[in-house]
């Protein structure tokens, strides 16, 4: 089946990895749920391409430098997702927590998922617009909405993980006395680097996607990519929208491809 | 010598309640069978589990109240004794330092330990490429720099084979004389100890009590050692 994949390798004691015998048979019925939904998957994809890549010359300037801001929005949402999901996660995964902080900090990250970003975005609006000016802000508050919003996803990739880590080597760190920093980069960094990375990867991707709050806060000359791509549409520069779109699609991928990559590129596992 | 005085410990259903004596650079083993509380004993000494009264002292220091790190002790469990992302010196340099930075001025110490548990070879390798044997020896080359007087092994050599747990074994005798360690061994098969210990503790129906002379122990079991062993 779909969850069977190959070259995830099972986890066992010290890294090891053990032989699979049972994905090798031919799957008839894999092949064909594969298929169907990749239909419904790439028809828009292909569109995307296609279009945007015969409208490419219409690409202007306004829509690189856009693109640039979607870039920095994304990488500061990767990082202040990263963040909280860790402070969240450490306090968590800690046997020294009572379970009821566990329930209210665990919570307060999942529960998110039920909030709209344009809800998240309107409060804060409202929250800021006495103390300064939103329009000036508009990227870091973008990034901030956007980092909150993959919270659950984040947490829901690296959680778990973060439980196994502590419930392993908890005692022996205690014993060695490795804990703080030292310990998130010796232990917890090196032995989440694939979920630190695929987590990422989502985090930039979903960010840089996202048309959210950009739409509250943005002044009429400013804004990320898929803003530009909204207003070009509505002015019905249709030929520059197409190219800006494939635009997003491409670093959309990028992003999450060399988080990923990045996350795998040296974790051991043998 | 190592005082363990009337604790008590509750852990949800189980109770342990513990008083013996451990005599300093000897080698003492820890008897009882499956599920008595051995490892949870080990656990009690070396902080990490909750004490409801009594003490634990060391040549007449309180331990209960220091942290694990904290203790002059090194406890060698029954499995994750190392860290798989680190390779074989990596994982024995954690017991100089925790910190980040390579730190040169330990090397000495390490390929010391190193040579000494005979691995010298191997110190670029990582956990999975070693066999059981050598991860016991590199968590022993650990406690060798950690240079901690007590060290407790909770069953580390269970997975081995009998003429690997006697190899093991002798060279734990061998680095308690040579550094003056004082030992704790849980064991499931005592007879295999009498070489090496002479001393014996015993855990049996929520109580540990000890020293007992382990061969006398072996010759004469009493009743709650009997079906045992």
């Amino acid at each position: 089946m779909l969850w069977k994949q190959k070259n995830e390798p099972f986890q066992v004691a010290y890294d090891r990895t053990i032989q699979r015998w049972d994905i090798n048979k031919k799957s008839f019925i894999d092949w064909t749920i594969i298929c169907v939904s990749s239909v419904f998957l790439m028809a828009p994809l292909l569109t995307v391409i296609i279009d945007g890549a015969s409208a490419i010359q219409f690409l202007n300037i306004v829509i690189l430098i856009s693109l640039i801001k979607s870039i920095f929005v994304a990488v500061g949402s990767v990082v202040i997702c990263l963040s909280i999901t860790f402070f969240i996660g450490n306090v968590v995964a800690s046997n020294h927590t009572s379970s009821k902080v566990k329930w209210f900090m665990e919570g307060t990250g999942y529960f998110v998922i039920a909030t709209s970003p344009l809800v998240i975005g309107t409060g804060l609006f409202i929250f800021l617009y006495p103390l300064l000016d939103p329009t000036r802000f508009v990227l870091p508050i973008t990034a901030l909405v956007n980092a909150i919003m993959a919270l659950p996803f984040s947490l829901r990739i690296i959680l778990p993980n973060l439980q196994k880590i502590n419930q392993d080597y908890s005692k022996l760190s205690e014993s060695l006395g490795l804990k703080g920093l030292d310990k998130f980069f010796k232990l917890t960094v090196p032995r989440l680097r694939k979920e630190i990375g695929f987590a990422g990867g989502l985090i930039g991707a979903m960010s840089i996607g996202d048309l959210g709050i950009v739409t509250l806060f943005s002044s009429p000359d400013s804004g990320t990519l898929p803003l530009i791509i909204y207003r070009l549409m509505g002015s019905y520069q249709m030929e520059a929208a197409k190219a800006a779109a494939l635009i997003l699609l491409i670093t959309c991928f990028a992003i999450f491809l060399l988080a990923d990559r990045l996350g795998k590129s040296n974790a051991r596992s043998e | 010598m190592l005082e363990v005085n009337n604790l008590n410990i509750k852990l949800k259903a189980f109770k342990l309640s513990m008083h013996f004596d451990v005599n300093p650079e000897t080698i003492t083993a820890v008897i009882g069978p499956s599920g008595a509380g051995k490892s949870t004993l080990l656990d009690a000494i070396s902080g990490f589990t909750d004490i409801e009264s009594g003490t634990i002292s060391w040549k007449q220091q309180q331990l209960n109240n220091l942290a694990p790190s904290q203790r002059p002790i090194t406890i060698v469990f029954q499995d994750n004794n190392l860290f798989p992302h680190l390779n074989v010196y990596q994982n024995v340099a954690l017991g100089l330092t925790t910190k980040i930075s390579y730190q040169p001025k330990f090397n000495d110490q390490i390929n010391e330990a190193l040579l000494r548990v005979d691995l010298k070879e191997d110190v670029e390798k990582f956990p999975s490429q070693l066999s059981g044997g050598q991860k016991g020896r590199v968590a022993l080359a650990r406690a060798l720099v950690r240079n901690k007087k007590l060290l407790l092994l909770d069953e580390p050599f269970a997975a081995l084979g009998p003429a690997l747990r006697e190899e093991m074994l002798n060279l734990v005798k061998d680095i308690s004389i040579k550094n003056k360690l004082t030992v704790l061994i849980v064991s499931h098969n005592p007879k295999e100890l009498i070489g090496v210990c002479k001393d014996a503790i015993i855990v049996a129906e929520n109580k540990a009590s000890g020293p007992h002379d382990l061969a006398n122990l072996l010759k004469k079991p009493p009743k709650s050692l009997k079906d045992y062993l």
